[in-house]
């Protein structure tokens, strides 16, 4: 009798326990924004000064992020083949998600700005208004347009305009940062900053700044 | 007795009964579709009709109430081409010239601006209209030409003439299942003119000129021709930065600089939303037959090609408010420097946009 008792017990606790599954896998939702030198950046707005002492303004800034990959320690890694437009102004374009992103402590992250050779070509993405915009001429390369990066800046009484383009395969841009995060079967919101200051800086051309991994429960 | 009685009974049961009958069928004969003049239209069911987007292209902007039909294309086409929409003799065309790229020269507001007039072509591309940006919707902006300053439409005169017209009740119908239409509203009856005729509008798609074929690898160009898509798609001429794709144009809004201190109209888009980083912009026409539409800016001061040339390698004004990054970058502080044979080149390469096809295609021709 007395075992019979213990057998229920120990059959609906494994039942029970069979339904608290752990997931082995969780999401990842970035967010990207924008500071000059940890000054969140205003679009249209002369208050920024680079390390030349130009004071200047953003007016545009429009890339291609892609091939965003999450590194574990062992070398293994989290990647997708996503190539995202983004639109610094459009708040949309700047935040997407990434599911089944297995458990695990990840120590780097690399990605692209701009678009790897083998998908870099004219008409090579699909036809949107937005990617349409940023094709790069084929006498000049053809592809697309990894960055355009616009704005004025202030230069003895006047603002002529500034335009730092980029493109061509042999222009693609590779980011290699160390992070430290732990996935565990939760949602985790990462922030990434691009200090735009850092374009015109020789060699590095992008510090990350993670403020927040958050773990959300289930 | 009850065998007389009987057969007459039997007399009025069919009498009666015959009645009955020929009500029903009078009835039945009378229920089918029909307007107020006893026309069999046949049931409302409008065929939807599908652009066929050409290759590079986006896709279009169709509005959810006003989806494309057959019937509404056919209604907007007749309705661009009549004067019975205006008390003044004018009708779309007057101003909209097929053989022109449905452009014309200028149009003086009352107010007195000059303006030049914007083709219809590759409309369903647009994301807003005018100079300035200031209409986001296609069926919206048409509204406007009611007013005395385009037809100067007359209400009362609009409902007769289309109630009392041979063709229009039934292509009301047709397009809209308007079984009479002065039963319609006036605000109504312009509701609906504008939409056929916006969806007539979006028909108007231009993908045949030789630039088109020719970045699809479909069509050649000459020596000259093949220079100046050189001139005009690489920093040389740095045209493609507006310019540029199938559509020609990035609908998007920029100061090339045409006035060092723009005023009144010269203010652009800052004239519809107040915004100081406005000033000065104006929307990036298309291209496509652009040989055709002279003449050329928002009013017209270039009557040539060879004046807009000109204007780009040398008559920029670097100091205009939110001229655009693009027109002031290193080494173009004193314009293009282009020769006259890049001149000549670029010339030839822009008349490479005129689209003949387009221009001569019957389904845009005058119906009436």
């Amino acid at each position: 009798m007395k075992t019979k008792v213990l057998l229920i017990i120990a059959i609906v606790a494994g039942v029970f326990a069979g339904c608290k599954k752990e997931k082995d896998s969780g999401t990842v939702n970035l967010n990207i924004s924008y500071a000059v030198d940890g000054v969140p950046l205003n679009f249209d707005t002369m208050m920024y000064q680079n390390a030349a002492g130009n004071q200047f303004s953003v007016t545009r800034l429009e890339y291609y992020i892609s091939n965003i990959t999450f590194h574990k320690n062992d070398g293994s890694v989290f990647t997708t083949n996503l190539i995202q437009y983004i639109n610094a102004r459009t708040a949309s374009t700047n935040q997407f998600s990434f599911n089944d992103v297995p458990n695990g402590n990840y120590t780097k992250i690399t990605f692209n700005i701009g678009i790897d050779s083998a998908r870099n070509y004219t008409y090579g993405l699909p036809t949107t208004t937005e990617n349409n915009n940023m094709l790069w001429p084929e006498p000049m390369g053809g592809g697309y347009h990894f960055m355009k990066l616009e704005g004025y800046f202030a230069d003895n009484g006047s603002t002529p305009g500034f335009a730092t383009h980029i493109g061509t395969n042999s222009c693609l841009v590779s980011i290699d940062h160390p992070i430290n995060f732990s996935v565990d079967g939760n949602t985790y919101d990462m922030q990434l900053t691009m200090n735009i200051n850092e374009w015109y800086k020789i060699l590095r051309y992008m510090t990350l700044i993670q403020t927040e991994v958050t773990p959300w429960e289930i | 007795m009850y065998l007389i009685s009987n057969i007459m009974r039997l007399k009025n049961y069919y009498f009666v009964l015959g009645v009955l009958v020929a009500i029903v069928l009078l009835f039945a004969c009378r229920k089918k579709d029909s307007d107020p003049q006893g026309n069999d239209w046949g049931p409302y069911n409008p065929t939807p009709y599908t652009i066929d987007v050409p290759e590079g292209f986006p896709e279009p902007v169709i509005p959810e109430f006003n989806k494309m039909t057959v019937e509404g294309v056919n209604l907007g086409r007749y309705l661009y081409y009549d004067n019975i929409l205006s008390s003044n003799g004018l009708s779309c065309n007057s101003c909209h010239i097929r053989s022109l790229s449905f452009s014309k020269q200028l149009f003086v507001t009352l107010a007195g601006e000059t303006k030049s007039i914007p083709p219809h072509v590759n409309l369903a591309w647009n994301p807003d209209f005018n100079w300035t940006g200031s209409e986001p919707v296609l069926d919206n902006l048409c509204l406007g030409d009611f007013e005395p300053e385009f037809f100067n439409t007359n209400k009362d005169s609009l409902f007769s003439r289309l109630s009392k017209s041979s063709i229009y009740p039934e292509k009301f119908y047709k397009a809209f299942g308007i079984e009479d239409i002065n039963k319609l509203s006036y605000d109504e009856l312009k509701q609906k003119i504008v939409y056929a005729i916006s969806q007539f509008m979006r028909t108007m798609v231009s993908s045949n000129s030789k630039y088109n074929k020719f970045i699809h690898h479909q069509a050649m160009m000459t020596p000259s021709e093949i220079r100046g898509f050189n001139i005009f798609f690489t920093e040389k001429g740095d045209c493609f930065h507006c310019h540029g794709g199938d559509l020609t144009t990035d609908n998007s809004f920029h100061n090339t600089g045409l006035d060092a201190n723009p005023t009144s109209f010269n203010m652009g888009r800052y004239n519809y939303t107040g915004n100081p980083n406005d000033i000065g912009k104006f929307s990036t026409p298309t291209l496509i037959n652009i040989e055709l539409t002279a003449p050329y800016m928002h009013d017209g001061r270039f009557q040539t090609l060879e004046e807009v040339i000109e204007f780009y390698n040398s008559g920029v004004h670097n100091t205009s408010p939110n001229i655009d990054p693009i027109m002031t970058k290193p080494g173009k502080e004193y314009g293009l420097g282009l020769t006259p044979m890049e001149k000549a080149d670029l010339l030839n390469f822009l008349k490479t946009f005129t689209d003949t096809s387009f221009i001569n295609n019957p389904a845009y021709f005058n119906p009436l």
